[in-house]
């Protein structure tokens, strides 16, 4: 009978065990955080902007969860890795689709990565903000559960034309890497700049962000720049600084006209006198002292910026920008949302986004349109004396 | 009976079939993984530890298997099925054309030629945009099918993918106790000597090399329809030098040695060394060097030597322990 | 095509031609001193840039100390590397030791990924570039091909080192020393050489000459923490078609091979600069075929 007691005890004693966690489970159920899933390269060759990324999104979200978060659940979110390895980052992404509890994904910063990382997105139907531009291969797939922050190439080629047509150049060359958003950006300048007696030359010879030495292919187009008004280089800063430098060895002088993945502080410090009098399109967050007072973006950027040194000791630049719209744009969907909503209803929230005042831009997302900004977000930059200087372009500001 | 339960392999399949009732789905997410790693590491196995020969291209064989499911799948609509064994084809055609002129060369000349070409797989990946994606690679691969039947959750791929390695298992195992086996591994030993016995030795290399890239191929297909996704940078030398490391940790030709070093491995790599974030790589590679310094022959013989002591403890005389 | 054309990339071949060399000198030094090849002969290159860019931001010395500073820094690491990895896995043959050098390789090009979340020192996961040698000469033009300082550097530089080291391995007791150790082990412990000593001093020379070719070519690119792996393999190609295990070969192998790589890229239309990277290993693979004991005829098989 020794062993009927033994079992009998336990017995209570986890009943006892089970009422009390229960109990306390429903006092402390409170409201649960909404989950919120970030997948980054926090490692790796792009860790500067992705640290950007994450103090940006970091000092939003303390700010909206200090002020009681979005009625009453914290926003909570969930940093993962990806060491700039796209098949780690395709698993992160399963991993946080298949995790109920998270509401959607930010990420990924890798605009390579993109094209294989929202298909995952779209299949298991969760919505992701997707940090880097779109491009048209991407828009081909008609995303329903992805949304960009960064801006598109058609906005980049309308406003980079604006600038071509401003300065009077009539024949541009194209020189592009390979990547699809930048593939977008020249396509899409051939077409605009074709409707206003603007000839775009898409270059033959392409680079990749890999490359390391340009010379060959410059060397090879050499002799067709002759004919042209102004160089194009369609790449990112670091990538551009490489390519401006060689042209610099090789003797060629004429302007170079670049887009907005060369509003970045490091374009200026790896390119130095070899980017001197580029002129190139960009967020507003790179000039944020030049801003006219009738921009409804400057009290927002210029706070942004003051809060990030603050704190950080580092400027609130376009990336940072980045991570302030996607949290508040969050936010605001998930208010919109109602209480703990569902990913498709956060989905359908987010496409109701009006008017949002962010630091890339103002954004209007409808079912159709999931990129949200116009041309009128990119101002026009020189970059003079190592650095950024707005352009006032009369009727276009 | 009593054999069925003294069978390693019986037990084995047990615990295969038995894991998702104890464990949670998350598990399943890497075991899958793993278990394409092990079957690309067991046909390194038997290219590696049997026949002697080092290849560290092998990741470009994966990536071919990868790519051509990728783009059977996503251009041409073609089932996965089909894809998958367009997959084993393509990547037998491919081995069998460059396996004549590599295997001409041997020791760290043949380590380095086969990294070369996968060198040359991932610029020619990389670069080439039409239909390969470029540097992008290719997304939105299918769920593996047949028959209708979709293997969506994790726990559904976990099942897939250890069934089909536990069957190649069998085959290498009924391959390494034949004949053919034992041409194996007199190759490895001494080609002149093998040669002189009567084994074709430039044939049978080029057999085992096909074979292991045919392996390499089927986890190739499995791993586009796992990610959902395939791009260059997922088949570079680091992968090659995970798979050789799996078959030197497992104990060269152990064949279930192989699989439980890539479980490990993959464990190591993927799970816990993630919490160490930056330094993860980094301590990956200092493991690799201590592995091979302290253990090169591996587990399998390792686990031999285990055995071996305990069976003889009883057996040693006491020693005067004085002093 | 012009003559300057292609001048214009054999410029440019001869000047990357000059970095193979010297990383494939590296390789046949420790080769012929010790029978290892040793795989991570490419992050001396990355690590002679990558300290000399570290002393000269975070430590604030001139650019001349920097580099002094970074050449003794990459030997101390070439001789941590002979005595904490090679030296242990010399018995276990072949396999193991490619494994180890590669494993090695890893480690090394590696570490500046968490030193760079150090606060002050997060640039170190970043490309970098160094100041060219001589900033306000750009380029010169010779026949219609316009070459940079930088480059002619590289080439002057190059062939100043090589001569020193032949020099060196002809003329002086030690350098002889290291090539009696090399050709017959037996005879140069008879004669009271230490064998040991020779394969430490191996590992200094590589690393040293390798962290000048990193200090030489940064400036023209932007270098990585990761690019050690590519320069260090093409370094490997050089050696194979100079003839391998043999310093004529590795000098020769090193030029050639970077003269007809920039030739593949300047003069196949469209596919020649797309795939770049592609040609070394191309040529890898032909010279293996065709005549594996590669220009000047040197060791084949394992």
């Amino acid at each position: 009978m020794k062993l009927l007691q033994i079992f009998k005890s336990t017995l209570v004693v986890l009943f006892i065990l089970v009422f009390i966690m229960g109990g306390l489970s429903v006092v402390f159920a409170g409201k649960a955080p909404y989950k919120i899933g970030v997948n980054l390269a926090l490692t790796g060759p792009i860790s500067g902007g992705t640290a950007a990324i994450k103090n940006g999104l970091m000092i939003e979200t303390d700010r909206i969860n200090n002020s009681g978060g979005i009625d009453g659940h914290q926003l909570e979110l969930i940093f993962e890795d990806s060491g700039l390895d796209i098949t780690k980052m395709a698993n992160i992404h399963r991993k946080f689709a298949r995790n109920k509890e998270i509401k959607a994904i930010i990420g990924p910063l890798f605009s390579t990565a993109t094209p294989t990382l929202t298909p995952i997105a779209d299949r298991e139907q969760i919505p992701e903000i997707v940090l880097c531009p779109s491009s048209p291969v991407e828009r081909s797939r008609k995303p329903k559960w992805a949304f960009y922050i960064a801006q598109g190439d058609p906005i980049v080629a309308a406003r980079s034309i604006d600038l071509i047509e401003a300065r009077g150049y009539k024949k541009i060359f194209a020189f592009y890497d390979q990547d699809p958003t930048y593939i977008g950006i020249v396509e899409n300048m051939k077409v605009l700049g074709g409707k206003k007696g603007i000839e775009v030359f898409l270059s033959k010879e392409k680079f990749s962000t890999q490359d390391t030495d340009m010379t060959p292919q410059i060397l090879k187009i050499k002799k067709q720049l002759k004919n042209y008004d102004a160089l194009y280089i369609g790449t990112n800063g670091a990538t551009g600084s490489i390519v401006a430098r060689n042209l610099i060895t090789q003797g060629i002088t004429m302007p170079i006209l670049a887009p907005h993945g060369w509003g970045f502080g490091f374009t200026l410090a790896m390119g130095k006198e070899a980017v001197e009098g580029v002129e190139l399109v960009s967020g507003k967050a790179c000039i944020t002292d030049e801003l006219d007072d009738s921009d409804p973006q400057k009290a927002v950027i210029v706070d942004f910026n003051k809060r990030m040194q603050a704190r950080f000791q580092q400027p609130g630049d376009q990336l940072a920008g980045h991570s302030y719209d996607a949290i508040w744009i969050l936010h605001h969907a998930l208010k919109r949302a109602g209480e703990n909503p569902s990913r498709s209803q956060l989905r359908d929230a987010i496409e109701k986004t009006k008017n949002f005042v962010g630091i890339t831009g103002v954004y209007n997302y409808s079912p159709s349109d999931h990129e949200g900004l116009t041309k009128e977000a990119l101002a026009f930059i020189k970059i003079q004396n190592n650095k950024f200087n707005r352009i006032k372009i009369p009727g276009l500001n | 009976m009593r054999n069925l339960f003294r069978n390693v392999n019986f037990w084995i399949a047990v615990i295969i079939l038995i894991l998702p009732i104890v464990f949670p789905e998350d598990v399943f997410r890497t075991l899958s993984l793993t278990a394409i790693y092990a079957i690309a590491a067991l046909g390194m196995s038997l290219l590696l530890g049997y026949t002697g020969q080092i290849s560290l291209g092998h990741a470009a064989f994966l990536g071919i298997g990868a790519y051509t499911t990728a783009i059977l799948t996503t251009q041409y609509n073609c089932p996965v099925i089909l894809a998958f064994i367009a997959s084993i084809v393509m990547t037998a055609l491919i081995a069998l054309i460059i396996g004549k002129p590599i295997l001409k060369t041997k020791g760290f000349f043949l380590a380095l030629t086969t990294l070369g070409f996968g060198e040359i797989f991932f610029v020619f990946t990389s670069r080439t945009d039409p239909v390969i994606g470029g540097l992008v690679g290719i997304g939105g691969i299918p769920y593996f099918t047949i028959a209708g039947y979709e293997f969506v959750s994790y726990t559904q791929i976990y099942y897939l993918n250890w069934i089909i390695l536990y069957g190649l298992v069998l085959y290498s195992q009924s391959l390494v106790n034949s004949r053919s086996g034992r041409a194996l591994r007199a190759i490895s030993t001494d080609e002149t000597a093998a040669s002189t016995m009567g084994i074709d030795v430039t044939n049978t290399k080029l057999k085992i090399f096909i074979l292991s890239s045919v392996y390499a191929g089927i986890a190739g297909s499995l791993l586009a329809t796992y990610l959902s996704m395939v791009q260059p940078y997922g088949f570079r030398v680091n992968f090659s030098i995970f798979i050789v490391l799996s078959v030197i940790v497992g104990g060269m030709g152990q064949l279930w040695g192989v699989v439980a070093a890539t479980v490990l491995l993959t464990w190591l790599k993927d799970e816990y060394l993630n919490q160490y974030q930056e330094y993860s790589v980094l301590i990956y590679g200092i493991i690799l060097i201590l592995i091979l310094i302290f253990i090169p022959q591996g587990f399998g013989l390792l686990g031999q030597t285990f055995l071996d002591r305990f069976q003889n403890i009883r057996l040693l005389p006491k020693l005067n322990k004085e002093k | 095509m012009s003559i300057n054309y292609i001048l214009q990339f054999v410029f440019i071949g001869l000047s990357m031609g000059a970095i193979y060399a010297i990383i494939a000198l590296g390789y046949t030094t420790i080769f012929r001193a010790s029978n290892i090849v040793n795989f991570a002969q490419g992050e001396f290159v990355m690590l002679g840039g990558l300290f000399t860019h570290f002393f000269m931001v975070s430590c604030g010395f001139s650019y001349l100390f920097s580099g002094i500073l970074a050449v003794i820094f990459v030997i101390l690491v070439g001789i941590g590397l002979q005595l904490l990895i090679i030296r242990p896995v010399r018995k276990a043959g072949v396999l193991i030791s490619i494994m180890a050098t590669l494993g090695a390789s890893m480690v090394i090009s590696n570490v500046p990924v968490p030193l760079s979340s150090i606060p002050k020192l997060g640039y170190l996961s970043d490309p970098f570039t160094l100041p060219k040698l001589t900033a306000t000469f750009e380029a010169i033009e010779i026949a219609g091909a316009r070459i940079s300082s930088q480059r002619l550097w590289v080439i002057c530089i190059s062939l100043v080192l090589l001569g020193i080291l032949y020099y060196f391995s002809n003329y002086t007791r030690t350098g002889k020393a290291m090539e009696a150790s090399a050709s017959s082990p037996l005879a140069a412990q008879l004669a009271g050489i230490r064998i040991e000593k020779m394969v430490l001093y191996a590992f200094a020379i590589s690393a040293a000459i390798g962290a000048i070719g990193g200090i030489l070519i940064t400036p023209i690119f932007n270098m990585r923490y990761d690019s050690g792996m590519m320069l260090g393999l093409k370094g490997f190609v050089a050696c194979v078609l100079g003839g391998w295990g043999k310093t004529s070969g590795a000098v020769l192998g090193g030029f050639m091979l970077g003269i007809i790589e920039s030739l593949c890229v300047g003069l196949i239309p469209l596919f020649g600069s797309l795939y770049q990277q592609m040609w070394a290993f191309i040529i890898l693979i032909a010279i293996l075929y065709f005549r594996p004991m590669g220009i000047l005829g040197g060791e084949v098989e394992e």
